[in-house]
Parts: C-alpha cells; sequence; structure tokens
C-alpha cells in the first residue's frame, strides 16, 4: 500500500484508537494501566502512527486480554512483582516507541517539506499554445459553476477551482494538489486540517480557513435557492472550527472514511468569499473565482468558453511559470456526436471524449491518441426488488440470465466493454468480482429459474424504461430476450422514467429502469443509495436489511483493507439476492487528443482532468 | 391598407390566446415532472427533501393547481411579458430567448433569403424554358432538395467540406457583425441545409405557376401586342405566377423555425431551435412555452406579411 495512501493513515489511526481505549479499561485497575495511559497520551499528541509504534500497539492488544487476567489476580504478590517487572519493560518500550514517533514525526514532516517542494518543482512540460476540448454540454450556462448550487460537474471545475483535499484518480489522496496541505486526524471524529499559505484566488483575495469554513457552510445551506445540494454528502460534518488562519479543525458526528473523497468534489472546492459576497445568486453561477491554475477569461452561453493561465497560482512548475502551460483554453460546444468527432479529426478541436459511437472509428485515425478509463459506467437493469413479480429473486436472476451481454458488448461497443460482475464496476478500488453473479447469457438457465420461481406464466411482466434515449437501442436487445422467454415488457415513457423513479426522492417508484451509472470510483455514495432503504436508487424504497447494515460499516471504519473486506461482502450478498442494481457491462470512456497536444487524463470521478493538457511541438 | 392590417391584427388576439391555452395545456400535461429540470436526477450522491422540494417548486412557479399556475402566467405575460424563470439556467426566458434570438435570425434570415433566391431563379429558368436540360436539372434539384433530409445533408457536407477538404468549419457561431469573413465560413454549411428544403419547394412552385401563366390568354394577348420576351416575362409572367409562390414563402418562414433545431443542434449554433431542443430534453416547459409563443407571433407575423403582399400583388383581394 502506498505510504501517502490517506485510508493507509487514518486506518493506524483507528488501531491508535482502539489501544487508547483498552490501556484506560487497564488504567482503572492498576499501576500497569496507568503507565500504558502516559503512552496513550503520547500517541494522541503525536498524531501520525509509525508502523515499527503501530506494530507494538497491535502486540499490546494482543496482550491486552492477558493484561486482564492479572489484573483479577493482583493480590498475589508473586504476580504484583511480575507485573511490576513487566510495567517496566512496558515503560521502557513505551519511551522507546516516543523516541520512534518523534523521529516518525520529524520524517513526516519532513516528508511533507518535500511535498512542498515538489508542488513548487511539478515537472515543466511545453508552454503556450490553444487547446480546444470539444464538449456535449454547455456547462458553465446550464448548471452553473456555483458549487452550492450545481448539480453536475466536469473537468472545467479542477481546472478554475481547487478542493481541500484532492483526490488522484487511483483514488489516493493528492496533497500537492489539494489546499489544505496536510491534515491530522486526531481520533475517529477529529480531523484538523492544515492549509496553504500565500493561495490566493483569481480575484487576488486570499484564502485562508475562514475561506474555506464560509465556503462548507455555503455547501450546505439550504436556504439558498435550489442550494445546499452537499447538505446530504456533508451531513456528518458536526462542526468546522478555525483554530488559526490556517488550521480548520472538523468534528464529525462519527467516522466517515468517504469524506474526504466527497471533499474532493465540488462541494469542496473554493470559492473566493469575496465574490460570493459582492456577486448575484444568478452571476455567480456563470462567473466562477477559484484558485485554479486557469481563470475564466471569457464565457458567453453556448458561443464561447476561454480560460487563460492565473498567473499567480500557487502552484508553480520548474521552471518557475505558473501551472497552467496552455495561454488558452477553449471550451467549445458541439452537442452533435458525430460533428463532434468530425471536429476533431478535421483538427477544429483538438481533444474530447468520444461518444461510445464513435469510438470505434477514431481509433482507427492515425492522427489521434487516447487513454480510457475502465469501468466508468455499468449498463445495469436497475431492479425494484420490491414490485412483483421482480420481489422474486429467481425471477430477478432469470431476467439476468436471459441478457445476451455478449453480444450487447460486441454489437454497441465493438468488444470494448467488459461484462458485469459485481454491483460495483471494474474501475472501483473496491471491485470483487462474484462467480455467482448472473453473469452468463443462458436461455436455458434463464426458463428453468422463471419456472423454479413459482410465479404464474400469466404474471410474467415487467413494467420498465430506457433511461436516456441513447440506450433504446441496447434496451430493445434486452426487452427482445425477456419476450422471447415469455415475459411482457410493459414499456413506460422517457419523461416518466425521468421524473418518477429518480425525482421522487426516496418514494416507492412502480416501474424498472434500464440506465446506466457511475460509482465515481467510491464505493459508499453509490450503495449508499442503491442498497439502503429509500435510497435514491433503490427503487423500491424498501428495506434491504442483509446489506444496510454493512454499508454503515463499511463507511464508519478508516481501514482499507477492512472496508474492502466488507465491500466484498456486500458484493456477495448482492449478487445471491440481486438487489437494485444489476450490470450487464461496464463501459469505458475515451479521451483523445489529436497528437500534438498531451496530458489528457481523467480524475478519480471520470471527469476529464485538463491541468495538464499542453502542446507538443 | 391599414384596415386591412388592422383587422388581421384583430384576427391574430384569439389565436394567441387558443395558443397560450393550448402550449400551457399541452406542456404542463406531459408526462414527467418538470421539476426535474431544477432539482436533476439525484445521480451524484446529492439528495433533497420533501421540504426542499415544496420549496423549490414555490421559487420556480410551480405550485398550484394548472388553472391556477396558467393565470398566474398569463398575468406575468401581458401585464410584463415574463415568460417566468427557465428551470434549467434559471435565467429569465425572456433574457435567454433574446441572447439566442439573433443567432436564428441570421440563419433563418439567409437560408430564407438563399431559399428565395435560388428558387425564384431556378424555377423562373425552368420554367421558361420547359423540357430543356436546364429544366430537368432544377427538377432532379428540386426532388432531391425535398427528399434529402436536412441533418442527412448536413453531416455530408460537414464530411466534404470539413473533414475531407478542410475548407469549412464543421461548427460555431461567429458574430457576422464582428467578423464578417469568419461568420460567412461558419453559416454556409448550416444556411445551405437549412434552405435546400425551401430552394426546392419554391423552384417547383414557380416552375409550375410560370407554366400555367405562360398558357394563359392574357399572356398571348401580351405577346401580340409586340411587348419584349422580358417585358412579358416580368410584367406579366412573373408577377401573376407570384400568388402561389408567396404562399409558400409565407410557409417556409414558419418550416424554418422547425428545421432550425436540428441544424442548429448539428453545426452548434447557438440560436432559438438548439434552446427549443435542450429545452425539451430537460423538461424546462418554460423555456419552451416561450419559443412556442414567440414562433406563434412569428408565424402570424408572417401571415400577415404575406397576406398584405397578396393585396400588393391582387388589388381584388385587397378589397374583399
Amino acid at each position: 500500500m502506498n505510504e501517502r495512501n490517506y485510508w493507509t493513515r487514518l486506518s493506524r489511526r483507528k488501531l491508535s484508537r482502539r489501544t487508547l481505549l483498552r490501556a484506560s479499561a487497564r488504567a482503572g485497575v492498576g499501576a500497569a494501566g496507568l503507565v500504558l495511559v502516559g503512552c496513550g497520551d503520547d500517541d494522541d499528541d503525536d498524531g501520525a502512527q509509525p508502523a515499527a509504534a503501530q506494530a507494538q500497539q497491535q502486540q499490546q492488544e494482543q496482550q491486552a486480554p492477558a493484561a486482564q487476567q492479572q489484573t483479577q489476580q493482583e493480590q498475589q504478590a508473586e504476580q504484583a512483582a511480575q507485573q511490576a517487572e513487566q510495567q517496566e519493560r512496558q515503560q521502557q518500550a513505551a519511551q522507546q516507541q516516543t523516541s520512534q514517533q518523534q523521529q516518525q514525526q520529524q520524517q513526516a514532516q519532513q516528508q511533507q517539506q518535500q511535498q512542498a517542494q515538489a508542488v513548487q518543482a511539478a515537472p515543466s512540460l511545453p508552454r503556450g499554445g490553444i487547446v480546444k476540448y470539444g464538449a456535449e454540454n454547455e456547462l458553465i450556462g446550464q448548471s452553473g459553476m456555483d458549487p452550492s448550487t450545481a448539480l453536475t460537474q466536469s473537468g472545467l471545475w479542477r481546472a478554475i477551482y481547487d478542493p481541500l483535499i484532492s483526490t488522484r484518480a487511483d483514488g489516493v489522496v493528492d496533497l500537492d494538489a489539494s489546499l489544505a496541505e496536510a491534515f491530522e486526524a486526531v481520533d475517529d471524529t477529529t480531523i484538523v486540517f492544515t492549509l496553504r499559505d500565500g493561495v490566493t484566488f483569481h480575484d487576488g483575495t486570499s484564502f485562508d480557513a475562514e475561506a474555506a469554513r464560509f465556503n462548507l457552510d455555503r455547501a450546505v445551506d439550504t436556504s439558498i435557492p435550489a442550494g445546499g445540494v452537499y447538505a446530504a454528502a456533508f451531513s456528518v460534518i458536526e462542526s468546522k472550527d478555525v483554530l488559526d488562519s490556517n488550521t480548520l479543525r472538523f468534528t464529525l458526528t462519527g467516522p466517515n472514511a468517504a469524506l474526504l473523497t466527497n471533499l474532493q468534489e465540488r462541494g469542496g472546492m473554493m470559492v473566493s468569499p469575496t465574490h460570493i459576497e459582492a456577486t448575484s445568486l444568478e452571476d455567480l453561477r456563470v462567473q466562477p473565482v477559484g484558485t485554479g491554475p486557469y481563470r475564466l477569461d471569457i464565457w458567453e452561453n453556448e458561443k464561447s468558453t476561454v480560460l487563460v493561465p492565473y498567473q499567480d497560482s500557487w502552484q508553480r512548475r520548474e521552471d518557475g511559470g505558473p501551472y497552467a502551460l496552455l495561454d488558452e483554453f477553449h471550451y467549445v460546444v458541439i452537442p452533435d456526436a458525430v460533428v463532434r468527432a468530425a471536429a476533431i479529426e478535421s483538427g477544429d478541436v483538438d481533444t474530447f471524449v468520444a461518444p461510445d459511437s464513435q469510438v470505434g472509428l477514431l481509433l482507427d485515425n492515425d492522427d489521434l491518441t487516447s487513454v480510457v478509463r475502465k469501468g466508468s459506467l455499468h449498463l445495469s437493469w436497475w431492479v425494484n426488488h420490491e414490485l412483483y413479480p421482480a420481489n422474486n429473486v429467481d425471477f430477478r436472476r432469470a431476467l439476468m440470465h436471459a441478457w445476451d451481454k455478449e453480444g450487447a458488448r460486441e454489437v454497441f461497443y465493438e468488444g470494448r466493454a467488459d461484462l458485469g460482475t459485481a454491483i460495483l464496476s471494474n474501475g472501483n478500488w473496491a471491485h470483487a468480482p462474484q462467480e455467482n453473479f448472473p453473469t452468463e447469457f443462458n436461455m436455458d438457465k434463464a426458463e428453468e429459474l422463471l419456472v423454479q420461481s413459482g410465479i404464474p406464466e400469466e404474471d410474467w411482466e415487467i413494467p420498465i424504461t430506457a433511461a436516456w434515449a441513447g440506450a433504446e437501442p441496447m434496451f430493445q436487445a434486452l426487452a427482445g430476450s425477456w419476450e422471447q422467454l415469455g415475459v411482457r415488457v410493459i414499456p413506460a415513457t422517457y419523461e416518466e422514467v425521468q421524473t418518477r423513479p429518480w425525482a421522487n426522492r426516496g418514494q416507492a417508484a412502480d416501474l424498472h429502469i434500464f440506465s446506466q451509472g457511475g460509482d465515481r470510483g467510491e464505493p459508499d455514495t453509490f450503495l449508499q443509495l442503491g442498497l439502503t432503504e429509500k435510497g435514491t436508487w433503490n427503487l423500491g424504497g424498501g428495506p434491504v436489511p442483509e446489506v444496510e447494515g454493512l454499508v454503515q460499516d463499511a463507511v464508519s471504519t478508516y481501514d482499507t483493507e477492512e472496508r474492502r473486506r466488507i465491500y466484498a461482502e456486500i458484493q456477495e450478498i448482492q449478487a445471491d439476492l440481486l438487489y437494485s442494481i444489476l450490470p450487464g457491462l461496464y463501459t469505458p470512456r475515451y479521451f483523445f487528443s489529436r497528437n500534438n497536444v498531451g496530458g489528457a487524463q481523467f480524475d478519480l470521478n471520470g471527469f476529464e482532468w485538463f491541468k495538464e493538457l499542453h502542446r507538443i511541438s | 391598407m391599414s384596415k386591412f392590417i388592422l383587422a388581421r391584427l384583430l384576427q391574430a388576439l384569439p389565436v394567441l390566446f387558443l395558443v397560450s391555452i393550448l402550449t400551457f395545456a399541452g406542456l404542463e400535461l406531459v408526462p414527467g415532472d418538470p421539476l426535474l429540470a431544477v432539482i436533476g436526477p439525484a445521480q451524484d450522491g446529492t439528495q433533497l427533501s420533501a421540504e426542499d422540494v415544496e420549496r423549490i417548486k414555490e421559487q420556480f412557479g410551480l405550485h398550484g393547481s394548472l388553472p391556477e399556475r396558467y393565470f398566474r402566467y398569463v398575468e406575468q405575460v401581458i401585464l410584463h411579458f415574463d415568460f417566468g424563470t427557465s428551470l434549467q439556467s434559471q435565467e429569465p426566458v425572456t433574457r435567454v430567448i433574446a441572447d439566442r434570438m439573433p443567432v436564428s435570425l441570421w440563419l433563418n434570415g439567409l437560408a430564407l433569403g438563399l431559399s428565395i433566391v435560388l428558387g425564384l431563379t431556378l424555377g423562373l429558368l425552368a420554367g421558361v424554358r420547359p423540357g430543356t436540360r436546364g429544366d430537368l436539372g432544377v427538377t432532379f434539384l428540386a426532388v432531391v432538395g425535398v427528399a434529402a433530409p436536412s441533418f442527412w445533408l448536413a453531416i455530408g457536407l460537414i464530411i466534404l467540406f470539413s473533414v475531407e477538404l478542410g475548407w469549412l468549419p464543421t461548427s460555431g457561431w461567429v458574430n457576422p457583425t464582428s467578423d464578417p469573413w469568419e461568420a460567412a465560413k461558419h453559416l454556409a454549411m448550416p444556411v445551405f441545409a437549412l434552405s435546400l428544403g425551401g430552394v426546392a419547394v419554391i423552384a417547383r412552385q414557380t416552375r409550375s405557376s410560370v407554366l400555367e401563366i405562360r398558357r394563359q390568354d392574357y399572356i398571348v394577348t401580351a405577346r401580340a401586342k409586340g411587348l419584349t420576351s422580358s417585358a412579358v416575362l416580368i410584367r406579366h409572367v412573373l408577377k401573376n405566377s407570384m400568388l402561389p409562390v408567396v404562399t409558400i414563402m409565407g410557409l417556409q418562414f414558419a418550416a424554418l423555425f422547425g428545421g432550425s433545431v436540428i441544424i442548429e443542434r448539428l453545426f452548434a449554433l447557438p440560436g432559438l431551435g438548439r434552446l427549443a431542443f435542450d429545452a425539451t430534453l430537460a423538461h424546462d416547459f418554460k423555456i419552451l412555452q416561450g419559443i412556442v409563443f414567440l414562433v406563434t407571433l412569428v408565424v402570424i407575423g408572417a401571415n400577415l406579411l404575406t397576406d398584405i403582399v397578396y393585396g400588393m400583388l391582387d388589388p381584388r383581394i385587397r378589397y374583399q
């Protein structure tokens, strides 16, 4: 595991906490406990838990039951003497541990300083030129770029804004790109962020802890019209305290492993408070003022969006210049997929994320290069397992086996998609393929299961629809298979699916959906929505007792491996019971660039990462 | 003439009233909840409580019964010319429409102009010399123009002129007043793709009208009294064959707005057509109501103009 992995660090903190609790218990019954309490205090003060200390504490944990037994027999003098010897040994060990911790802390500080230096010395790449990105939708004009009200995100956000905590595409916290240069989990429910010095917003005002708190308060403020979209995601933050201009402390309602991932999204992105206070809500949507490497220079709704480098950006390159490499970045809206592909072929745009229908054609073009993100989305049957007859697991399994996923993969994705093997996609770090998942297309098995379900043939029907227009051909193929099986498909309209299940926010829907969605690399949000009672993606809104508790457990521990284990268990249970979202295919995204453009990549969420884009001469 | 125009304007009022009811009710009764345009499908983990949903409904005037909402809508439109706030972009509808209007006016105006000029010219050429190669060519072009869908034609043009030849940009908008040359390059393909259908229809209508008029006795008389061919053509044939052609032109003007929905989307032109397309997908019925109302006004205006031109071409109509 990478040493800089946030989860690894916090998992150590978790062990430290347990050790402390047990040590406190001992303190109440004997002198040995007092010594351990002393050790524990040192732990708290030290912050980062070094590996050696962790190993020793784990050893102490293993010794804990024995220590309790000894306490019960402490009236015996002989044992008391032995215990005194043990105390002495432990005290020595604790002193040694403290010394090691101090060394480790110094090393951590040095590492942070090195990281800070690394920020100054980001690789220098060719500067200059204009890069045009071809986008399907107008982003600023439609959903806006006010973190409090925007409902969608895109690569533009990370070009203009910086979040408190940034995460790399592989899920590892990237402090080099974060406005917090360090953070410390003091205990399970307290996190202290140390913010960078010398960061300024595009309007020249300074970023500090007050600005961070102001933005985070605003992200959850439901009094803002159509605002507070992060109220649910950040509800775990009980309080935000400014300790000094560079230090912000979160007190959480409970441990929450998904919080930092959520903080790297738009809810955690920082806007100039001065700008917010001086600007109307309407204008705030279209006038983003962040700390990112690019600033918005020109914006005309659906006509022109031009970013230029922010010369005073806190992130610098080796050559001492600003982080942004381009003279100008143009965000060009071309709604039609075919025309967008033609635009990159003709050179009208330099880079874009290709629609599925155009990928095959563009991969054959020698003038283009591409990066791919596998498992970006999953094409799924969003099952309403509360709705008869799909409330029968054999019925659901039968229908899944009647879905020719390999055929769909070949026909619609030219073989580029992967077969669904679990509720979490293969682009998610917690993905655990399940043998029992109904991946195989087998009509005989489907017929068998349908009979086994015990549901009378006259009830074999399913109200369902494709959730977006592009899914219609794939949905028709699926519906054809189901009808061949003898199941009547009752189509609902596109308009109905747009509102009935998703806009009702937790109320039971009365249909199923054929759709695609993404888990954005972080399992928690996806599973909270899909596998908890009233979760928006749990279409029936019914209880899911077998997994709901596990979903909560998984987010309540900071131990990555423990989380991975729990998510594997959830996926195993889900494969047996077939709740909520049943992926047929995991579909990839392709980010194409012309050969004279470099640096195209995806972020953790699958959004385009524009910050490294540069011209290759 | 002024009485004639006033009468036509008065006749337009009940049409507008009817249209307002139909647009409002039609869009309100479409299955699906327009609230989705505001709060979006909760695909990214953000959730709103029932209270939040109610609060947002009030903000956007989506509360109350259907008649209540209608009367609120009519009151706003009549008293303040206010079509409300876009559910998606949360901007005033009038501002959104006004922002897009110039693009559509340029596109549709140029397309209409091209349709008329090319259609009349080709129709006249074919009608004056029927059975010649020119006539056959025009007839063939007219058939192709009517049969070829504009989106197919547009894609073909893009592949030929942008991808293969690299002469024209695939898409985008440049204001003709700021950079006429760039604007011409950007508008060439969309204007041609949008106008070809109109060219075909007007050419066919002109050709058949000219053929019919040329057979009339007064044309023989005109020739018999010694008028030159060009004088006969311009003073008698062209003027008299214009009546049905003007009708077609009026209809074309309305049809162009329909065609521009696809063309504006394909060529990424930020006009009313693309706005209508996006608003439909986003359930932004406030925008749709505004556009439909506006297009109705334009169509009524075009019909009025057609009637006036009728009157100018044929005095008998003026005094009926």
